[in-house]
């Protein structure tokens, strides 16, 4: 059994974040809210997201699993307009999801979760630098190094977070001193990453009042952040090997 | 996407794939070779980054793959035949799997599953992309194929060729033996070997058939095995084979059905192994078995009927042995059709005498084939003539090669070049007339331009209508079915070789027809107004 109502707009901006990475997810749904662990089909990124019941404005369910066509999914929810909830009621029998929005009911047909790649296990990293910046700034720093490159190289250095972007012809350098951080936990840290991945992260965590980075030397980032009050988003992204 | 998915009731294909390198069955070699490659990788950068895993199907190259990731605890991400592989998939990827580091720090491998059987339009790009891939990688990359030289070139010397060849069957058996240990079965070892025998070298499809006979049971014994067989296709040679040399027609007709060719092949091949099998009157009788064979695929061609294809399958394998009363015939060495090696040779021969017969017809509005069969000898005489023959050439807008075929010579001798070179001449001059002309017309104080243009075009419609007219009276000849079945072999063996491009307009193709009518009538519309500006 599974019912629950959320505001359109929360859930479409977590699915927004899970999307960007892998079309097809298993949600875990217990007691205490709905779980989704995923990773890319390249095993470069992952993405875990945790929406609480809290979030909800109704939640009652059994612990289970199901698998979503998040494209599907979006599809649905893009009928919803901005204050509006939705109803979601799982109907066991035909594995289907009947998706309330407004005056709109949709069933959407289910997949097999065995069917979908198994959840990745999380690495617990341990990260030495931290930086705590607004979304908007961040994603704004990613659309500049696009501009350039395809990959970019983020760093803390002394009190400050800096980002190089070299491309064959052009190149550029974003600082930000400490002063203008929300947050800085310096540390020893510059890696080397793939900006289609950034830009795919950056359509989320845009939106989002503030993002911390945690680095390391040439060690995979890991990015949290909070879509809307109660949902925790959490981005790992392995570094790219710098050739020679 | 990445088919790492195992889905409920597990394939025993897929429940017992090796877990290390020393578990994958045969092979020794080429699986020695693969850890060499793959400690060089942990050791540092090695010779390769890429290996090419190639052999036949059911030899162990996917499940060497898998194990070696196991082995090695490396990363595994695979791309295959399911998934698209355009330069697009492969980039975004294989691409960032092959340049990225993984989260545990280890290896990750990137395999390109089925790599020799990328699809036309569909993996638009793949080749480059797979080849860019293995040249830039710095995670080690597999291919993995049935066909080596299925890959490109530079894809195989940019990586290490590993073989594997199809697995002997006492080897089968001993695995065989082992998953039934494991299911608790008791099995026959005769039910075993019939199992692997049938395989012919292809483990997986002997695991499949072990499943298929065994699963679920306690015992396995060898009438279990003997209903459940293996659907197999028979090589062209084996139904010829059994045409020509067996003793049912029945059977005969059978082996067409279990052959993946059609009729309309097949009958090539059987009309061209059918002297060397026959002699006298069983030949005689044969062939005329054959040709009625034949008139049914004409119909078939016609009336797109394909029922009628199983009238003409039997007439040419169990009418063709039937019509045998002699002894056997001892071994007979079947060869290909010689049809479709001279077609093939021909075909650029074909390919001017055909675009020449256009532009006879398309002069003379009648089709092509009618100038092709009754029209080239004559216009080949009023070329040779000295006075007629630059100005035809030059009418018809003839090169040397189409020349030469109409005058029956070479395009090389001075007399085919001096036509040309005449009629060359005389072009250039009706060009400089033409542009003369338009310069008058530009002399008119106002709408010179569109003036010009609307006399040029005022001719066309009745010319274009009379042509057509003519065109669609034009005499066909007679004998639809032969011609028919001659222009499909024509098209087949154009679209097998490579250069489709040369294959000048073919006489079914509507559309080219109307274009370069459509030229036609303008440039005669343009030679009619000077010839009235001659007046």
């Amino acid at each position: 059994m599974f019912k629950a109502v959320i505001n359109a707009e929360t859930l479409r901006d977590a699915m927004e974040a899970v999307s960007s990475l892998v079309d097809e997810v298993k949600f875990s749904i217990t007691e205490k809210g709905l779980e989704i662990k995923a990773v890319d089909p390249a095993n470069v990124a992952m993405v875990s997201l945790k929406i609480g019941a809290d979030a909800f404005e109704y939640f009652k369910t059994t612990p289970l699993e199901i698998g979503v066509d998040l494209v599907r999914l979006n599809d649905v929810l893009s009928m919803a307009d901005r204050g509006e909830n939705v109803q979601l009621e799982l109907d066991e029998e035909n594995h289907k999801l009947r998706i309330g929005v407004g005056s709109l009911s949709y069933t959407l047909s289910l997949i097999d979760p065995t069917a979908i790649r198994k959840e990745p296990r999380i690495p617990d990293l341990d990260l030495p630098a931290h930086v705590t910046l607004p979304g908007g700034e961040l994603r704004r720093a990613i659309k500049a190094a696009e501009k350039v490159s395809d990959h970019v190289i983020l760093g803390v250095s002394d009190d400050e977070f800096y980002m190089e972007a070299k491309g064959d012809i052009d190149s550029l350098r974003l600082k930000i001193p400490s002063t203008e951080l929300l947050g800085l936990k310096p540390g020893e840290a510059r890696s080397l990453f793939s900006l289609d991945y950034l830009e795919d992260m950056s359509k989320s965590l845009g939106k989002a009042q503030e993002v911390t980075l945690e680095m390391g030397i040439d060690y995979p980032l890991r990015v949290n952040f909070k879509v809307g009050q109660a949902i925790e988003v959490n981005y790992l992204l392995a570094p790219r090997i710098e050739q020679e | 996407m990445a088919a790492m998915a195992l889905t409920a009731p597990l394939k025993w294909t897929e429940r017992y794939r090796p877990r290390a390198l020393k578990d994958v069955l045969g092979n020794n070699k080429a699986v020695s070779e693969l850890d060499a490659w793959a400690r060089a990788w942990e050791e540092g950068k090695p010779v390769t980054r890429a290996s090419v895993l190639y052999g036949p199907p059911g030899s162990g190259k996917t499940s060497a793959a898998q194990a070696l990731g196991n082995q090695f605890g490396w990363d595994y991400v695979e791309m295959n035949a399911s998934d698209s592989r355009t330069a697009g998939a492969i980039n975004s990827i294989a691409g960032p799997a092959a340049l990225s580091r993984t989260f545990s720090g280890k290896r990750r491998l990137v395999v390109l599953d089925e790599a020799d059987n990328l699809h036309g339009n569909a993996d638009r790009g793949g080749a480059s992309a797979m080849l860019k891939l293995i040249k830039n990688s710095c995670q080690p990359v597999l291919l993995i194929a049935n066909d080596y030289y299925g890959l490109d070139r530079a894809i195989r010397e940019n990586a290490k060729g590993i073989q594997f060849r199809s697995i002997r069957s006492p080897t089968i058996v001993s695995g065989l033996r082992g998953i039934c240990q494991d299911q608790g079965i008791q099995c026959d070892p005769e039910a075993l070997e019939l199992i692997a025998g049938r395989a012919g070298g292809d483990l997986r499809s002997a695991i499949n058939d072990l499943q298929a006979a065994a699963e679920g049971s306690t015992e396995l014994s060898l009438e279990d095995v003997a209903t459940a067989e293996r659907d197999n296709r028979l090589s062209i040679f084996q139904a010829l084979e059994k045409v020509f040399r067996g003793n049912s027609s029945i059977e005969a007709l059978r082996t067409s059905y279990d052959l993946d060719e059609s009729p309309e092949d097949l009958i090539h091949w059987i009309d061209e192994n059918l002297p060397a099998a026959y002699t006298q009157e069983d030949l005689a009788r044969a062939f005329n078995i054959l040709s009625r064979a034949d008139i049914f695929l004409g119909r078939v061609r016609i009336r797109q009927n394909y029922g009628l294809w199983r009238y003409a399958s039997f007439l040419m394998t169990g009418g063709v042995q039937a019509s045998r009363r002699g002894r056997r015939p001892s071994y007979v060495a079947f060869r290909p059709p010689s049809l479709w090696r001279r077609m093939g040779q021909t075909k650029k021969a074909r390919n001017i005498r055909d675009s020449a017969a256009g532009k006879v017809a398309r002069h003379l509005h009648v089709s092509k084939g009618y100038a092709r069969m009754e029209l080239m000898w004559f216009v080949g005489d009023l070329i040779k003539s000295k006075k007629l023959g630059p100005r035809i050439a030059a009418e018809l807008d003839l090169n040397t090669d189409e020349i030469a075929v109409l005058m029956g010579s070479n395009p090389t001798t001075k007399k085919v070049q001096a036509i040309f070179e005449e009629s060359q001449v005389l072009k250039e001059k009706e060009q400089t007339e033409d542009i003369e002309f338009g310069w008058r017309g530009s002399r008119l104080p106002t709408q010179s331009s569109s003036q010009s243009l609307s006399q040029t075009l005022s001719p066309s419609p009745t010319q274009s209508s009379s042509q057509s007219l003519s065109q669609s009276a034009s005499p066909s000849p007679s004998k639809p079915s032969t011609r028919e079945r001659r222009r499909s072999v024509e098209d087949r063996v154009d679209n097998n070789s490579e250069n489709i491009g040369d294959n000048v307009d073919k006489e079914t193709d509507g559309d080219k027809k109307r274009e370069k009518k459509s030229q036609s009538e303008t440039s005669q519309g343009g030679k009619r107004q000077k010839s009235l500006f001659d007046f």
